[in-house]
């Protein structure tokens, strides 16, 4: 640990975190470890209460559901979603996706830590929806992943990193309606025979982590498999949440 | 420190800095530099002990400290093989690196392993300069390579250093190449070349570099294929220099050096290739790191390519590593690396460019492309980076070189592209000619036309009249100023610095009227004998700022290819901030008295051109006429009895050729040095005799109707055997004799000249000995100064 603390205090001089806005590229005051200006923060949209009492999005009343939720009974017990998936979010999320900005984890991951303080949620894992080897290798990193094992740092809850296996590589979900997303992620996902065997996850509670959150289709069947194998419960945290139109 | 520091790297980069500055400026020696980091270690056990932790300013002034031993270290001469100076030795050694090449040299520097002088052999281990001339008898072409043995006879010398005010220090520069002694050979004295081999790495690296210079030759060719090697492996050396001097022109001469745009297209096409090929991110940082590492030494590690490799590791990295690279921060810590190996890199025009275009873009580019917005976004973002990379490197640029190119703007904009694309196909060019040869002649067409397109573009930009002027270069003073100013208007300033518009109008308004004031109190009257080598040239300004070029040293056509007036004569007026001159004396119409005249007429404003005309012209003569009619220069012609007022209180009078054309005829004996101009330079009861050329039988009839004693003289045909008679000597008898002389094989200055001129009571001072030989008289007082004093 002593060596991982030298280790980050030298990456935090070639690489100083403190220097500008991640959205605007302002140099600005109290910008701390890739943190965003005053002026950008208050663009962000947050989401507030109401918010969804299963799925965590906005509606208009408290204790209300969203329409999502109302139809189709999402198998995790509760989820939360920090932002709308759109302005800023929606491009910093890309760019951290595609444009390979990994270190935009680091005030995302804040972000969420942040928000799980406002739940009085307890569990035992962290876990990322994984990504399929392929598409990792196109990728080059899976973006849950590194958002979960720091929000494990941060929490204190140990990570289980391969916690789910993705055995189907699935075509992207963004042109898909909500029946072929479902159809698309049919036996897409596993747990490894390994944690099957030990019984990792028998009798645990769970926070599945991802990104977007958009029909719930991914995290749905994510909760799916896991419950399978013997899983307590599954909370589940995103970064935003889009709304399916 | 109330806040807490964001980038440590600029202070600590700073500090060393300012070390370096110390060490050498000052030499501190080392019994100061323990001192200091006694009393540091003392301090910071105090510190640490009272407080628990090392405070900033303690580190800061370690690293201070350090700066100063390393640049102290590193500034130590070497003076080993001191005691063979002058004398014929032989070396045998290995070829590091080639240097240079041109039609009767060759230059490269061996690593000497023996050295043997009167059949003794001595062991060292010590860089050398060799330059191989071939002689016209015996002319062959021997083919000298990277890593090959070589054994060599030659004379032994030390590099020249600064020979004139403000002049290039050949010395230092190959001082901080670890290079003291230079070795001159001819062809006939290489005894021996083996082929060799460096020890791996350095062989697959020559290998590697070999190979691609193959490539281009093999199937490009010509002078496109020279660019190509000067552009992607750095062979600068290689190119024709008119061509280099049509970049200089054109301002796109850092497209020669490899740097950020090379080492930025190399990592797009990195990038590129490990996104194809499907790479995690840390094996393709290993791969980018691994081919940057080895291309920067492939390409020889100027500061330019270290750093802009480092920077771009750094880049890299942080996606690697999910961090993001901050550039100012990246461009700070480049500096500090180098400066670790190499801390006299400070003093380098490559660093320095390098830098001033780096820190330009990195402070100044949004600026720039805010201002652009109404056009296309990749031409307002090009724009933006070559007017911020401008806005660095232009005072040093001036200040170094002595030229602004108001065309660089368009050339840059034009030429940048067209590299891009001769850069990304030129690295690759060599790989697929290994891969698919079939291809490699078309391919190599297609470039080789590219290339030319690309030359054609630069001599066109090149050729206008307002491509690039000449200008003086700005003191010390304004360079820091401007720099400070340039630093705290950006973006980036320290957040200290509360009212930067305020404090930089405060400081351009105080250089201004130094600038002003500063020159009132300079009102001496100043005669520098500028050292041009085997050649006259004196340069005389008066104390109310009028400025005099008598002579300006040169070569006949045809005997080397060293332009004196281009590289000597003009540098030294523009450095020491001449850029008109109101009178230009031609003394006669020899070469090594006028050549060097015809730059600074066709680069300076010059208001008269005063002579004597040859009576036999050469072809020299007649450019430079020519050329002063052009330019509209009025020409006067001296004939004794003449007097010309400078300024105030300055006044020549022309003692000599005489009027009468009988008398002349009799005293010319066939010589144009009989046609010298003879002029007492007066300034209150100051006499200054410049005597040109003239030899004995002027000499004695001048001595009959001349009756003053003079306080300098300039010794008539650089101390030579033919003038300087007993007689004209003793009827002037100067206090001070100066002999422009340089190194030659006529034996100037003749040994019984010199006992003459110290029979009078002459004090004796030699442009060989001593460099250029200033004198400053002011108010009956006076004041010589030499450049060299050893």
């Amino acid at each position: 640990m002593a060596l991982f603390k030298v280790w980050e205090s030298f990456l935090d001089i070639i690489y100083p975190m403190d220097i500008r806005c991640i959205l605007c590229n302002e140099t600005g005051e109290g910008i701390t470890n890739y943190g965003i200006c005053k002026a950008c923060l208050g663009d962000l949209p947050f989401i507030q209460p109401p918010y969804c009492g299963k799925c965590g999005k906005t509606v208009t009343r408290q204790g209300e559901l969203c329409p999502d939720c109302r139809d189709s009974n999402h198998p995790y017990k509760e989820g939360l979603a920090i932002f709308e998936y759109r302005d800023g979010i929606r491009d910093l999320i890309h760019r951290y996706k595609y444009g390979g900005e990994k270190y935009l984890s680091m005030p995302m991951s804040r972000w969420m830590t942040k928000g799980l303080k406002t739940r009085n949620w307890s569990f035992d894992f962290v876990v990322p929806v994984p990504l399929h080897p392929a598409r990792l290798r196109e990728r080059g990193f899976n973006q849950s992943q590194l958002l979960a094992s720091r929000i494990s740092r941060d929490a204190g809850v140990p990570l289980l990193d391969k916690g789910i296996l993705r055995i189907k590589n699935t075509p992207h979900q963004t042109k898909l309606n909500r029946q072929e997303r479902l159809q698309n992620l049919k036996d897409a996902f596993a747990v490894r025979e390994k944690d099957r065997a030990l019984g990792t996850i028998q009798g645990k509670t769970l926070l599945l982590v991802d990104d977007v959150y958009t029909t719930g289709s991914t995290v749905g069947k994510c909760t799916d498999i896991l419950l399978e194998n013997g899983a307590a419960d599954v909370y589940v945290i995103t970064l935003a949440a889009g709304t399916y139109v | 420190m109330g806040e807490r520091i964001k980038r440590p790297i600029i202070w600590v980069a700073f500090a060393y800095i300012i070390g370096i500055l110390a060490g050498v400026l000052f030499r501190w020696g080392l019994a100061y530099f323990y001192m200091g980091l006694a009393l540091l270690v003392l301090g910071a056990g105090l510190a640490y002990m009272k407080w628990r932790t090392l405070s900033l300013p303690l580190l800061l002034i370690l690293f201070t400290l350090a700066g100063a031993f390393n640049s102290y270290m590193n500034s130590i001469p070497d003076t080993v093989l001191d005691d063979l100076l002058g004398q014929k030795i032989i070396i045998r050694g290995q070829v590091l690196e080639l240097t240079g090449q041109s039609e009767s040299k060759q230059s490269f520097i061996i690593e000497a392993h023996s050295l043997e002088h009167y059949q003794k052999k001595y062991n060292l281990k010590n860089r050398i300069k060799t330059t191989v001339y071939s002689n016209f008898d015996n002319k062959q072409d021997i083919m000298i390579k990277a890593g090959d043995w070589i054994e060599v006879e030659g004379e032994l010398e030390k590099p020249q250093g600064q020979r004139n005010p403000k002049g290039f220090d050949y010395r230092s520069y190959l001082a901080r190449r670890k290079i003291h002694y230079v070795l001159g050979v001819p062809q006939r004295k290489i005894v021996s070349v083996e082929p060799g081999k460096f020890p791996w790495p350095r062989s697959w690296i020559v290998h590697m570099r070999g190979f691609m210079a193959d490539a281009y030759d093999r199937y490009i060719g010509g002078t496109p294929a020279t660019l190509l090697k000067a552009m992607t492996l750095g062979e600068r050396w290689a190119l024709p220099s008119e061509i280099k001097d049509q970049f200089a022109i054109t301002g796109v001469a850092h497209i020669l050096a490899i740097s950020g745009l090379h080492i930025g297209f190399l990592v797009l096409m990195l990038l590129w290739l490990t996104n194809k090929l499907r790479l995690k991110s840390g094996m393709a940082f290993i791969v980018q790191g691994i081919v940057l590492l080895i291309y920067c030494a492939m390409v020889g590690g100027n500061p330019s390519v270290v750093r802009a490799t480092v920077m771009a590791i750094v880049l890299v990295g942080g996606r690697a590593i999910g961090r993001k690279a901050d550039s100012l921060n990246s461009m700070f810590l480049a500096a500090f690396i180098i400066l670790i190996f190499k801390p006299l890199d400070l003093w380098e025009v490559g660093f320095q460019l390098s830098f001033g275009a780096t820190a330009g873009i990195i402070l100044y580019s949004k600026t720039f492309s805010d201002k652009f917005k109404r056009l296309p976004r990749n031409i307002a973002g090009s724009l933006a980076t070559m007017a911020s990379a401008q806005l660095g490197t232009w005072p040093l640029i001036a200040y170094y070189f002595n030229i602004f190119s108001p065309v660089s703007f368009a050339a840059n904009l034009i030429l940048i592209p067209i590299a891009g694309i001769m850069v990304t196909s030129g690295l690759l060019f060599p790989i697929l000619v290994s891969i698919l040869p079939i291809l490699a002649s078309v391919m190599g067409w297609w470039l080789w036309w590219i290339c030319s397109l690309f030359i054609w573009a630069n001599k066109w930009l090149s050729g206008f009249s307002w491509s690039s002027l000449s200008v003086v270069s700005p003191n010390l003073l304004f360079l820091t100023v401007y720099y400070i100013i340039f630093f705290i208007m950006s973006g980036q300033r320290p957040r200290w610095i509360k009212k930067p518009a305020c404090i930089s109008g405060i400081l351009a308004f105080t250089l201004l009227v130094s600038l002003i004031i500063a020159p009132i109190f300079d009102n001496n009257f100043k005669v520098v004998f500028v050292d041009v080598g085997q050649g006259d040239c004196i340069y005389i300004r008066t104390p109310d700022k009028k400025h005099i070029l008598v002579d300006g040293g040169g070569k006949p056509p045809g005997m080397g290819e060293f332009d004196v007036g281009k590289e000597v004569v003009l540098p030294f007026l523009l450095k020491n901030g001449v850029r008109r001159l109101d009178l230009v004396v031609m003394s006669h119409g020899h070469e090594d008295h006028m050549m060097g005249l015809i730059p600074v007429i066709k680069d300076l404003k010059v208001d008269a051109f005063l002579e004597f005309p040859p009576w036999e012209p050469t072809d020299g003569y007649k450019e430079l006429k020519g050329l002063a009619q052009r330019k509209g220069v009025k020409c006067l012609i001296g004939k004794g009895g003449d007097t010309y007022r400078i300024g105030r209180d300055v006044f020549i009078d022309i003692i000599y050729p005489v009027s009468d054309k009988n008398l002349l005829e009799g005293l010319y004996e066939n010589n144009e040095n009989n046609l010298s101009l003879v002029m007492n330079i007066r300034y209150g009861d100051i006499n200054l005799m410049l005597t040109g050329d003239i030899e004995k039988g002027v000499e004695s009839y001048l001595s009959e109707h001349w009756n003053e004693e003079v306080s300098v003289l300039k010794v008539a045909h650089h101390g030579s055997k033919t003038s300087s008679i007993k007689e004209w000597i003793k009827v002037i008898s100067p206090k001070v004799a100066v002999i422009q002389s340089g190194k030659n094989n006529f034996g100037h200055p003749n040994p019984d000249v010199l006992e003459r001129l110290e029979e009078q009571g002459a004090k004796i001072f030699r442009n060989d000995n001593s460099g250029a030989i200033t004198f400053h008289f002011k108010e009956g007082r006076c004041r010589i100064d030499t450049v060299v004093n050893e």
